[in-house]
């Protein structure tokens, strides 16, 4: 199969029947094993994990009306599977690397503080609150701030770091929103 | 090692492509079914983002960062965004020093935007050809210029505060949603815990158990993150207790903070 192969409406549709008959749900697991999949293979050094991810979607989904009456087991180990093939096929080309970032210029600074403070404004007082005192610990007093305040919150460590962690990936999130409004 | 610090380990080198193939298989296959493990990676991902922005990475784990991390988009939007972060992070302190008998005025310029920034630049040098005192600059310049809610840090030495050659530390008025934390300082780090209780003008307000001394520039701090809506104008008094399961407490000091409009 060629890369760049477009996902037809009828694959798609096959796709999402194996992954959930609840359609709703079936996005979601769509998204949430894309996701893992660029994680995966960003985490190998690929520059282009979104690309290599779409392909092993596209390859699935050309293949999944045909699987779903044979397989059996979680159907994220299979797109794994072929994840890994793709994996596989593109490194034996040796792909050029990657292009080095284009550092932001201080106007995009500007515009990316801006919007990082109205989407912090956005969040409930005590995420706000959470996020700032999570993150602001200094280095040598973390370990112990970071304790201290699960403890005023009531839950543990890594509760807290998971919950810190979430309220920042949404922030990043409403920041991305604000950067593609203004341009 | 706990099996906790094992796996955050295993997950760092994981992301810095430092795993060996056979284990990483292994990770990979839980980051597909594993939800809770999936989000621990996300996580990491932030803690490696930051502490490459603010140097803590060793020259292998750098290498690593910068040659196999970050070159994807995704995770460049994360490098930007932690730099956006950590500035926030930087600006949001006002430092207060008692030991010093200085105001960190500073440290508002720096958590002050562009176009305030502009706007203070010139308020500064206004005010300098008309000689104000550094004092008015100092009472002046505390006042919070942002409408996020701030963490905000104020150190406090033992005792001195109400001599006459160290003067009472001032706070302007926090907003309602920031929290200060005070750090109070401390010689050693005699206790394996402390408590302090606030009072504001020899009235208890809240008692803070199962503090910890750590190390900063030479001395220890012990930090009581106090929550600003407790802090209206007035004189409040940090008193502090060394704690240990088998003696009584032991009264270590007391410190001093006013709080102005």
């Amino acid at each position: 199969m060629k890369k760049n192969w477009v996902l037809s409406q009828e694959f798609f549709d096959a796709l999402l029947d194996w992954l959930d008959p609840d359609r709703e749900l079936a996005g979601k697991k769509y998204e949430d094993i894309r996701r893992r999949l660029i994680k995966i293979l960003a985490s190998r050094g690929c520059y282009d994990a979104e690309d290599l991810a779409d392909e092993t979607i596209n390859r699935v989904a050309s293949k999944a009306a045909e699987v779903r009456s044979s397989y059996q087991g979680d159907p994220a180990l299979y797109f794994y599977g072929v994840g890994n093939r793709v994996y596989q096929e593109q490194s034996r080309k040796k792909p050029e690397a990657p292009p080095p970032p284009v550092p932001p210029d201080a106007a995009t600074l500007e515009k990316q503080s801006r919007c990082l403070e109205s989407c912090l404004a956005k969040l409930s007082q005590e995420n706000r609150t959470l996020v700032l005192q999570y993150y602001w610990y200094e280095k040598t007093a973390r370990i112990n701030g970071r304790k201290r305040l699960a403890k005023e919150l009531g839950i543990a460590s890594n509760a807290l770091r998971l919950r810190a962690h979430r309220i920042r990936a949404q922030l990043l999130k409403c920041v991305e929103r604000c950067l593609n409004s203004e341009n | 090692m706990t099996a906790s610090s094992n796996e955050n380990h295993e997950l760092r080198q994981y992301l810095l492509g430092l795993l060996p193939e056979s284990e990483r298989d292994v990770v990979d296959q839980r980051v597909m079914t594993d939800s809770e493990f999936f989000a621990e990676l996300e996580a990491m991902e932030d803690e490696l983002v930051d502490e490459y922005l603010s140097g803590q990475l060793n020259d292998q784990e750098r290498k690593q960062f910068e040659l196999h991390f970050s070159i994807g988009s995704e995770r460049q939007n994360k490098v930007r965004f932690g730099r956006s972060w950590q500035s926030v992070l930087e600006n949001s302190p006002v430092e207060v020093s008692a030991a010093h008998g200085r105001f960190g005025f500073l440290s508002s310029f720096r958590a002050a935007t562009t176009s305030w920034r502009t706007a203070l630049v010139v308020t500064f040098s206004l005010a300098g050809l008309l000689g104000l005192s550094s004092v008015w600059f100092a009472s002046r310049w505390q006042r919070p210029t942002s409408t996020i809610p701030q963490v905000i840090g104020v150190t406090l030495a033992s005792g001195a505060a109400r001599s006459v050659e160290q003067p009472t530390t001032r706070l302007t008025q926090p907003p309602a949603n920031a929290t200060v934390n005070v750090e109070l300082e401390v010689q050693k780090n005699s206790h394996p815990a402390y408590k302090v209780d606030l009072s504001k003008e020899r009235e208890g307000i809240k008692r803070y158990d199962d503090l910890s001394a750590q190390p900063k520039d030479g001395h220890f701090i012990v930090n009581v993150p106090v929550d600003a809506a407790l802090l209206d104008p007035g004189d409040y008094t940090f008193e502090l207790q060394g704690t240990s399961e088998s003696s009584q407490p032991d009264f270590l000091g007391t410190y001093h903070l006013r709080v102005t409009r």
